[in-house]
């Protein structure tokens, strides 16, 4: 909480933390609907969306790009299982490179593979 | 819109102001090269990215500035590297940590896949109301409450009164609730929320703030009886 804190450059404010779906480059919600429950205004917003593309989001945004706008501080969580190694420093590279700041990579610790050593001398961060 | 990140990044001219009220780190190494006299770019910020979390706040000097206050709200995002690598345990152990420390603490999740019969939202609070059930957390500084809030999908893309381009921050940041919503909002009872989760959480917000499920109007009386409620 210390180092959410200093990040914020406030005590004892509410924490807000918005979790993604999947990976980093996971597709986000795209335009094509599966729910046939769709109200009205839905298939309005859905019919807009694909008629003009204009503020609404376009079908095959990433969830990197996604959440971009909000251009919130960000906690990467790692893989700490086999083949983690290069997901964790690909989905890192990704976030630098749109601009993100990651204020920290928290994995689950995995005795055996020990990914966390790796990402950490690997990383260069 | 996927390449303009690549022209602005690096070149120190981003002093965009993030959602937490704080400049980012390349705007912040570009101004202290400023400060000491130097010309053009600044070198990369050698900052590590784990832990080192100072980078993220600018120098006292620039505290002031009106874009540069920090939120009533610190938020922050959670990516992970993979779908399964515990991204929401993680998350549910942040938040945690929050309530414990006597904050209150939201909990958003826009996306979800497998809704309604996955809800990680769902998850996150009900990990939330067994732990306080087990363990008393501290006592609520005057001021502060003691509470968590889960939102689902359908809550944070509400139908809008006018329709307004698609803007996230927009939606997060100009919310507001009813003042009674702590009140009036029950979650499911037994732990499990009832099979009309779509019509409820249309109308209605996913969930209670986990501190006043025994004390209704207790969010409402910490935040002041201020009219935007537990937020």
């Amino acid at each position: 909480m210390a180092a959410f804190d200093r990040s914020h450059g406030r005590k004892n404010s509410t924490l807000t933390f918005l979790e993604t779906a999947g990976g980093v480059n996971s597709p986000g919600a795209s335009g094509r609907r599966t729910h046939t429950a769709a109200g009205s205004w839905e298939r309005r917003m859905l019919n807009h969306s694909q008629s003009r593309a204009c503020g609404s989001i376009p079908p095959g945004t990433l969830q990197s790009d996604l959440y971009r706008p909000l251009r919130l501080p960000t906690v990467l969580i790692g893989d700490s299982a086999l083949g983690g190694i290069s997901t964790t420093l690909a989905s890192l590279e990704s976030l630098y490179i749109r601009g993100y700041d990651v204020l920290a990579v928290l994995m689950l610790d995995n005795a055996q593979l020990r990914n966390h050593a790796a990402v950490e001398v690997c990383g260069g961060i | 819109m996927p390449c303009h990140h690549a022209n602005w990044r690096g070149t120190g001219l981003d002093l965009h102001a993030n959602s937490s009220g704080w400049i980012s780190r390349m705007a912040l190494a570009a101004l202290r090269a400023a400060l000491a006299g130097r010309r053009g770019i600044a070198t990369a910020a050698t900052a590590s990215a784990t832990g080192d979390l100072r980078w993220a706040a600018p120098p006292p000097a620039l505290r002031q500035h009106r874009f540069l206050r920090p939120t009533e709200q610190a938020a922050f995002q959670v990516f992970a590297a993979n779908t399964g690598t515990g991204k929401t345990v993680l998350a549910a152990g942040l938040v945690q940590a929050g309530l414990r420390a006597g904050r209150q603490v939201l909990y958003l999740k826009p996306i979800q896949t497998g809704y309604p019969e996955d809800s990680d939202s769902r998850y996150c609070m009900h990990t939330g109301r067994e732990r306080q059930r087990h363990s008393r957390p501290a006592e609520p500084t005057p001021g502060m409450g003691v509470g968590g809030i889960a939102i689902g999908l359908y809550r944070v893309m509400r139908r809008p009164r006018r329709w307004r381009p698609w803007s996230p921050t927009a939606k997060l940041s100009a919310r507001t609730l009813p003042p009674s919503w702590c009140d009036s909002c029950r979650p499911g009872e037994g732990g499990t929320l009832a099979a009309n989760d779509d019509a409820k959480a249309n109308s209605c917000v996913y969930g209670t703030p986990i501190g006043a499920a025994r004390r209704p109007g207790l969010c409402r009386a910490a935040t002041g009886g201020r009219s935007h409620g537990c937020l």
